[in-house]
């Protein structure tokens, strides 16, 4: 006796988390048989499928595109969207109904939002809700004294407890929820397990039953089925120009821009085609996005028309939107010219490529080839410490040292130095660079500056090692 | 007395550049060329703010870009610089030597093209390139008359690096100078410029 009053005691406790103020305030009420002041009040709808195909895997995964689609027109009514179960969607709408105009046109509305074969239940707690629209209750039930004769006659089943359960409680005489609900509540603990005694709490409001609320996703996706299959430029671009659009407004409405974009064109046959869009800055304007994907359209080789289109815009980031200028660039009253640098940047890689354009950055090295790098422009820095120039450097390197054709005499000493058909004459040097013996790449090299009979300087070296190879490797230019 | 009055004054309000005469506009001032020698020849006193300018060389290595180096140095040391583009360089712009130069090294732009002339009219175009190089062997009349009409949209500078022969064909350039390198100075001759006579130029290399 004992033993069981104890065991009694740890039900009643809350579990993991406390009691949120909210349903404190609500038990008050009740017990003080004073009606709950409407704000108090949570008002659950829940659309359900009919199709049930067991608990989804994860809370984050992303859902199967009837289920989405069900969702972002949830979200069309109220933020406090959330997914149940793979059937059933819920929302909390007790803040909407003002906005609705009351709750008739509240039901009005979202019978026309979710038509009829879907099913539809208002309750206040969102496990009732479900229940009821799997039960295919189409009710609304505002009041929490009638949840309870309201859920009564319904069967155990739409629960979707295990099915041994179901038949151990089937069993002993049990069918409905008013059935289990009339069980003495300790004996129905140790039968059924904690677990879902607190189930059955959060059923009929008794027990607090908060939920996570599903985020509209931040980044924009939209998939897009033109009328017509084409591999024409132009009208690719009229398919996609109200999805720019909508994309120009969800990202003005949030004051923010995407550095990128991606569209999958999908054919009948070949493989779908990606071209990536990137951005210097965030950008939001369709036009621009236009513009950009008609630069890159342009160099893209289509081998099938195409069928389908999905336009994915990347994280949407803050930027600081800036007034244009009344001068044109290079006029008198405004250097404007750097207000244009994103834009023709962007104009350049859309067409050739990001790897086409670069800007340079000096390495702290000694062998020429490794003295500077490709960076990303405008986003060159200067080494902390940087050799100090000790000679006469070329504007120009070769991107690979180029041979030099060598004329020798009878006893193998070279007598000439050709480039491109042409003598070369050293005018200055030798200036040795030996550096790298510790990453493999190790370079020995005398270099000379050279000069044609026509003027031309050119920067050539003489390998160190046995193979005493000549290279020319800078132009002075 | 006052004879000699009026004519300074005339002379400075014949320089202005909005002032249009029976032989067109007094040039608008351009760029210092950082040579003194040049930019006495030059009109407007140096390279112009807007246009394309032809240099043509032997082979490269004839000190065509050294000849830009004091410009292309005051041009990135501004105080809100524009980029100064390479479109499709035989050779790879290296860091050091800029830097030497004095040039800021993150105004440099290198674009690695096939579609060379696409990607110059942009950079001369768009207004974000105070100058552009392009390396181009044969172009024909369109192409050039479309670079030039870029350079004046866009404010820009265009240098197309040509080889000599090229002086036998007609040019929509506002300049055309052969360049070519001696031990100890860079020696020019102005082939074809509005309204200078061609003349040469010796020019001593830093």
């Amino acid at each position: 006796m004992n033993r069981q009053g104890q065991h009694r005691l740890d039900l009643d406790l809350p579990p993991a988390q406390p009691t949120p103020v909210r349903a404190q305030v609500r038990e008050v009420i009740q017990a003080d048989a004073l009606p709950a002041p409407e704000n108090a009040r949570e008002l659950w709808v829940a659309v359900q499928t009919g199709e049930w195909r067991g608990e989804p895997e994860a809370k984050n995964e992303t859902f199967p595109a009837a289920l989405a689609s069900l969702v972002k027109r949830a979200q069309a009514f109220t933020p406090r969207v959330t997914v149940e179960s793979s059937d059933a969607v819920l929302m909390e709408l007790a803040g909407s109904q003002r906005l609705f105009g009351g709750l008739p046109a509240l039901r009005d509305a979202l019978r026309a939002a979710f038509p009829r074969p879907l099913q539809l239940a208002l309750a206040p707690t969102p496990l009732a809700a479900v229940l009821l629209a799997r039960a295919q209750r189409s009710c609304c039930i505002t009041t929490p004294a009638r949840l309870v004769s309201r859920l009564a006659p319904i069967s155990l089943w739409h629960l979707h407890w295990p099915q041994e359960e179901l038949l151990r409680l089937a069993g002993m005489g049990v069918t409905t929820v008013g059935e289990l609900l009339r069980l003495p509540r300790a004996g129905l603990a140790r039968r059924i397990g904690p677990e879902r005694l607190w189930q059955l709490d959060r059923l009929t409001g008794a027990r607090s039953d908060p939920r996570a609320l599903l985020a509209a996703p931040e980044r924009f996706s939209e998939r897009i089925d033109p009328d017509y299959e084409t591999a024409d430029r132009e009208r690719l671009l009229a398919a996609l120009a109200p999805t720019l659009t909508r994309l120009e407004e969800a990202l003005r409405e949030r004051q923010r821009g995407v550095m990128a974009l991606r569209v999958v064109l999908h054919h009948r046959r070949a493989a779908p085609v990606s071209c990536v869009l990137r951005c210097v800055v965030p950008e939001y304007r369709a036009a621009r996005f236009t513009a950009l994907l008609a630069a890159r359209l342009e160099s893209l080789q289509l081998r099938e028309p195409v069928r389908r289109m999905e336009l994915t815009a990347g994280r949407p980031r803050r930027f600081v939107a800036s007034s244009k200028v009344l001068w044109a660039p290079g006029e008198q009253g405004g250097d404007a010219a750097a207000a244009h640098a994103p834009e023709f940047l962007q104009t350049l890689m859309a067409r050739l490529g990001e790897q086409a354009v670069h800007g340079l950055a000096l390495v702290g090295e000694h062998r020429p080839e490794r003295q500077y790098r490709s960076v990303w422009p405008a986003a060159a820095t200067v080494p902390a410490s940087m050799p100090e120039p000790v000679a006469v450097r070329p504007l120009g390197l070769m991107p690979e040292p180029l041979s030099l054709k060598l004329v020798c005499d009878e006893t193998g000493r070279v007598r000439q130095l050709l480039h491109a058909g042409q003598n070369l004459e050293l005018v200055s040097g030798p200036e040795r660079i030996q550096s790298g013996w510790w990453d493999g790449a190790d370079v020995t090299r005398d270099y000379y500056i050279a000069r044609t009979a026509d003027g031309a300087q050119w920067w050539v070296f003489r390998e160190c090692d046995a193979s005493r190879r000549w290279f020319v490797h800078g132009c002075f230019a | 007395m006052s004879f000699a009055v009026d004519q300074s004054r005339l002379d400075t309000l014949l320089q202005h550049p909005s002032l249009w005469r029976g032989r067109g506009a007094a040039p608008q001032a351009g760029y210092s060329t950082g040579f003194d020698a040049l930019d006495a020849v030059l009109p407007g006193g140096g390279w112009p703010r807007r246009g394309l300018v032809e240099i043509l060389t032997a082979s490269g290595g004839s000190g065509e870009l050294t000849l830009f180096g004091p410009l292309i140095r005051d041009l990135t040391q501004t105080e809100n610089p524009r980029w100064c583009a390479f479109v499709a360089p035989p050779f790879e712009p290296f860091a050091p030597a800029w830097q030497a130069q004095g040039a800021r090294l993150d105004r440099l732009l290198v674009v690695r093209t096939p579609e060379t002339l696409w990607a110059l009219e942009q950079s001369l175009l768009s207004g974000a390139c105070a100058i552009g190089f392009g390396w181009q062997d044969v172009i024909k009349m369109t192409p050039l008359r479309r670079l030039a009409l870029a350079t004046e949209r866009g404010a820009s500078l265009g240098v197309l690096i040509r080889p000599l022969r090229a002086a036998r064909e007609s040019t929509a350039a506002v300049l055309r100078i052969a360049v070519a390198r001696t031990a100890t100075h860079l020696r020019l001759q102005l082939l074809k410029g509005r309204g200078i006579a061609p003349c040469a130029v010796e020019l001593p290399l830093p």
